[in-house]
């Protein structure tokens, strides 16, 4: 029993054996909460910057005039075993729990400045890991549109400064 | 002794470390106070912010987008239980400006200083 006991201690102290909590937060919520006492057809992008802040992502969409507010926080408990022996390896995700809040605001404005569409929402991932936030069209959105923005700032590296000086119609 | 020493061994070999990331922040909140909707020109945005971070055409107008982020990490290693926090908060500027190169609107948050160490189960 004894000759067992010091087994089993021995594979955490290993490495084998690992417990892992982890916590990850990104953003404040606040600027989220507030998108919800806008008023469309009312507010301006002046008075939505001035309340909420700067936006997380602001991007032009069609005829209008997008930006995004983005709060996330996530928390996930790990129960990991592995084995390595010379060429061979194993490693098994025994438990995995935990669960992701994020929080979004999408708020479009038209040419004049002035709010078309308001939408605020909280999305929390399903406790097997699924984050369901995927699946909502608003926050499959956020992702599409972070994603093109990202790619025009890529492509517009090398000719930001050309960009700049060109003269507007 | 015996019994107490699986439950000590972790505690004497554990470690635990403080990360702190952040990136260089060119200005402050007296600059963003000197912004005057209505007033202010691009000119005069680039001499008290500087560059950009990023730019976005925007339907009217352009925004000239600056961040700067600072991120704080706490690890602790227990051997068996390990615990692992990040939080990361942004100082942001965005400016709106019009094609007569005027700022039309502003807006800031200075909230990288609110960056936290601390345990996964802390706010």
């Amino acid at each position: 029993m004894r000759v067992l006991a010091s087994a089993l201690l021995l594979l955490p102290a290993s490495g084998c054996v690992s417990l892992r909590y982890d916590r990850a937060r990104v953003g404040t919520p606040r600027p989220v909460v507030d998108a919800r006492l806008l008023q469309s057809g009312k507010t301006t992008l002046k008075e939505a910057l001035e309340r909420l802040g700067p936006p997380d992502l602001l991007l032009r969409v069609g005829h209008v005039d997008r930006a995004y507010w983005v709060a996330w926080d996530s928390t996930n408990l790990k129960l990991d075993v592995s084995f390595t022996l010379r060429q061979f390896s194993w490693d098994a995700f025994i438990l995995g729990v935990g669960s992701e809040d994020l929080r979004l605001a999408r708020l479009d404005f038209g040419r004049d400045g002035v709010l078309l569409t308001a939408q605020v929402t909280d999305f929390e991932s399903a406790r097997e890991g699924e984050y369901v936030a995927i699946h909502n069209r608003i926050a499959s959105t956020f992702l599409e549109d972070r994603d093109r923005m990202l790619k025009v700032v890529e492509e517009d590296d090398d000719d930001e400064d050309v960009e700049l000086d060109r003269p507007r119609n | 002794m015996r019994t107490a020493l699986p439950v000590l061994l972790p505690l004497v070999l554990a470690g635990c470390f403080f990360g702190k990331t952040k990136d260089q922040r060119p200005w402050g909140e007296e600059e963003v106070a000197r912004i005057q909707v209505g007033k202010t020109t691009k000119a005069e945005v680039l001499r008290l912010l500087g560059p950009p971070k990023q730019i976005v055409r925007l339907l009217e107008s352009e925004a000239y987008m600056y961040s700067h982020s600072i991120q704080k990490e706490t690890g602790t290693y227990l051997i068996v239980f390990n615990m692992h926090r990040t939080d990361t908060q942004y100082d942001a500027i965005t400016v709106i400006i019009n094609r007569q190169d005027v700022v039309t609107a502003v807006g800031h948050r200075f909230d990288a200083e609110k960056a936290g160490y601390g345990f996964p189960w802390q706010d």
